[in-house]
Formats: C-alpha cells, structure tokens, sequence
C-alpha cells in the first residue's frame, strides 16, 4: 500500500482517538459531573458498571475500535521511529513485519477479551 | 567554544578548515591558517588566499564566485552556507569551515554531490505529458498564466547546491531519505500546469523514504542561499499526493496566434532599396 494511504489512516485513527478518548475522559474520571447531570446514577468503576458496558454492542464496538485506533495510531509512529534508526531496506522490511504482526496479535487479542465481555 | 586567536579589529582572520586526504588520513583533521582581511573578503576570497599564498593542496570546489552555481556549498561556522556568498566580517574573527554534512568528502571541503544528482534524476525532474508527439515536435508553445508561474516558479530557483541536504535532520538518521532538493523540484514540475506526471513521479515519492520520512524541521528552508523553501514544497507534495496537481488540467498549446502575429520566417525585413542617388 502507498504511504500516503498508509499516512492518511494514521490521521483518521489519531481523529478517532480523539473522539474515543474524549468519551473515555468522560465516562471513566468526569463520572462525578456526569452524576450531577443526572447522566449516570451507579460508580462508574465498580463491577456490575463495567460488565453492563461490555455487554452491549456499542461498549465491545467502541473497546474495539478505541484499540484499532490507538493501536494503528501507535504502531505507525513507531515504524516510523525505528525506520530512522535502522534505515536499511532489510531492516525496513524487519520493522514493518514487526509491527504488523504484534498489532494483529494484539488486537485479536483484545477483539477475542471484548467478545466475552459480551458474553458475561 | 572555541577559543578566539584571530582578530577582526587589526584585520587577521583565523581560518580553521577540516582538511581530508583519503590517501593519508582515516579522518578529517583541523588545520588552521591567519589570513589577512580585505575589504568584502567572502569565506571563499580568504580560501583563495590560502591556496594561492600559504598551502596550494587545500582542496574546495568553486566556479562563479557570485552565489549562481552552487558549486562552493561547505559548512561555515556550523551552518551550511555557499562560501562565495558569505562575508568573513560575518563571522568573527574565527572562522571554522569543514565540508558538507550528511556527504561524503572526495577531499578537503569538496563533496561528493553524486548521491544529490541521482536523488534529483530519480524524480523524474523534466515535464512529462501525454501528447507526447507535440512534446518531441512542437509546433507551439503551452499556455500558461502568471498565476500559474506564481505557484512553482520560486523552486524553479534552486542551484542543486546541496545545502539543504546538508542541513537536513533526516537525512542525517535516514539514508534511504531523498532528501528537500529531489522533493522540492517534485513539487516544482507537478504545480507546473505543463506536468501532467504526478501518477509516475509519486511511484518514487510516495514512500516513508521519500514525502512522508519529513520531519517539517524547516531546516532546509533556512539554509537556501536563493531563498526556496523546500519545507513547504514537500508539504504541497504530500496534499498534491490526495488530491492532485493544483492546476485543474494540463495546459494546452496556445490556440492560435495572436491578431498580427507574424512567424520569424515572414517577419524577415524585406532588403532596403538601392539608393536613388
């Protein structure tokens, strides 16, 4: 793929984190605001809060889009870093093999933890 | 820093060079000279110096002494700078010059600019268009507006003398980067509204060695002796890159001639008359 699409994906991602993070912000450490609005009416840490998230479509779709993000937004960088420090195309090549497979690795992983979450 | 030991005030420059023979030395070492200043002496005016008066197997490559070729580009008192182009009385009274960063050195302050000018052919830096058969035989000119010439006629500029590179923090971690020069003139054919080469030029740029490995350090912008700003010339490459040339379409040959216009051919003068005498 072009670097250019590769680059542009970096952007959409760091966008989503955005959004996705605000969210978490919101949900997770202005909960105490959120309560005052009315929003939310149990502590957001507490066991049967988080289950109640995980189980429904929206909480696994936004656990694992928030990975994707963060992931891609992530690893991007990295190989970008690690291209410059060792710059030569068999490294190049090392690195981006790298980087692909701990990404898959990890967000199958984590798609396989937020599936039975749903389940609970 | 440097310890000062020439003086500007009763006019004796201390001139501190790098000097490499790949012969003898494994690497470069300092050597220094005292130079007389003159009036309007450049860096490169107190080399001559050097070369002519003190020690003729100095090394540096120059050629028109006014700052157009790009031939004397070294590295002055930590800043890449064309030696012709540079006023000792700039500089102090100690002035440290060593070749081009990010280059190697044939000898002394010569550079290899090998590597720049393969960099620079790799991106295909000529017009390319499809009605090739009016690019091989023209038979007009292409229309083009100022506007148009507006957009890339500053890095039409550029002298290829390989400061930029020099000053680049990427290209200094990053070998396989091409480097501000080679993107820069990218830009300068694909905003000319003659171009119509993107799709083949962006096989070679769009890569992380290539647009994308650029940190926008800015420091090629700031080093150009003819003041091209290659950091923005990548910055349009990479939009270009999305969403295309800045010009809609390509240029077309002027339509027609305009009203009186006369070829060379029929506008020679016809012969004067003979003298009536």
């Amino acid at each position: 793929m072009r670097e250019s699409r590769l680059w542009a994906l970096h952007l959409i991602c760091g966008a989503g984190l955005l959004v996705l993070l605000s969210l978490h912000m919101g949900v997770m450490h202005y909960a105490s605001i959120l309560a005052l609005l009315g929003w939310v009416r149990e502590p957001v840490l507490s066991f049967s809060s988080v289950a109640e998230r995980g189980r429904g479509a929206a909480g696994a779709v936004t656990y694992v889009l928030l990975l994707g993000f963060a992931l891609y937004h992530g690893l991007y960088g990295l190989r970008g870093i690690l291209g410059e420090i060792w710059s030569t195309p068999k490294a190049v090549r090392f690195i981006n093999a790298g980087v692909v497979i701990f990404g898959l690795a990890v967000l199958v992983y984590g798609v396989t933890v937020a599936a039975q979450a749903a389940r609970l | 820093m440097a310890k000062l030991t020439g003086d500007t005030e009763s006019g004796v420059l201390t001139l501190r060079v790098a000097r490499y023979n790949p012969e003898q030395d494994e690497a470069a070492r300092p050597q220094e000279w005292k130079v007389k200043i003159l009036p309007g002496m450049t860096v490169l005016d107190a080399l001559f110096a050097i070369k002519e008066e003190q020690d003729g197997s100095l090394a540096f490559r120059c050629s028109c002494r006014m700052g157009v070729c790009g031939s004397c580009g070294m590295f002055i008192n930590g800043k890449p700078r064309l030696a012709c182009n540079t006023q000792v009385s700039e500089l102090g009274s100690v002035v440290e010059v060593a070749p081009l960063p990010n280059h190697d050195a044939i000898k002394d302050l010569v550079p290899d600019l090998s590597l720049t000018f393969s960099r620079h052919r790799a991106v295909l830096p000529y017009l390319m268009r499809r009605d090739t058969a009016e690019m091989e035989s023209p038979t007009r000119e292409y229309h083009q507006t100022p506007e148009e010439l507006a957009r890339y006629v500053q890095f039409t500029y550029c002298l290829k003398c390989s400061l930029c590179l020099a000053a680049c923090p990427t290209a200094a971690t990053k070998e396989q980067f091409l480097g501000p020069q080679a993107l820069g003139q990218v830009y300068r054919y694909v905003a000319d509204s003659r171009d119509e080469g993107l799709a083949e030029r962006a096989g070679v740029v769009d890569a992380s060695h290539g647009v994308f490995g650029c940190h926008l350090a800015g420091a090629c912008s700031e080093a150009c002796p003819k003041g091209v700003d290659p950091a923005l010339a990548i910055q349009l490459l990479k939009r270009s890159l999305f969403s295309g040339p800045p010009h809609r379409s390509a240029a077309q040959v002027v339509p027609a001639f305009p009203e009186g216009h006369q070829t060379p051919e029929a506008a020679v003068r016809p012969k004067a008359p003979p003298p009536s005498v």
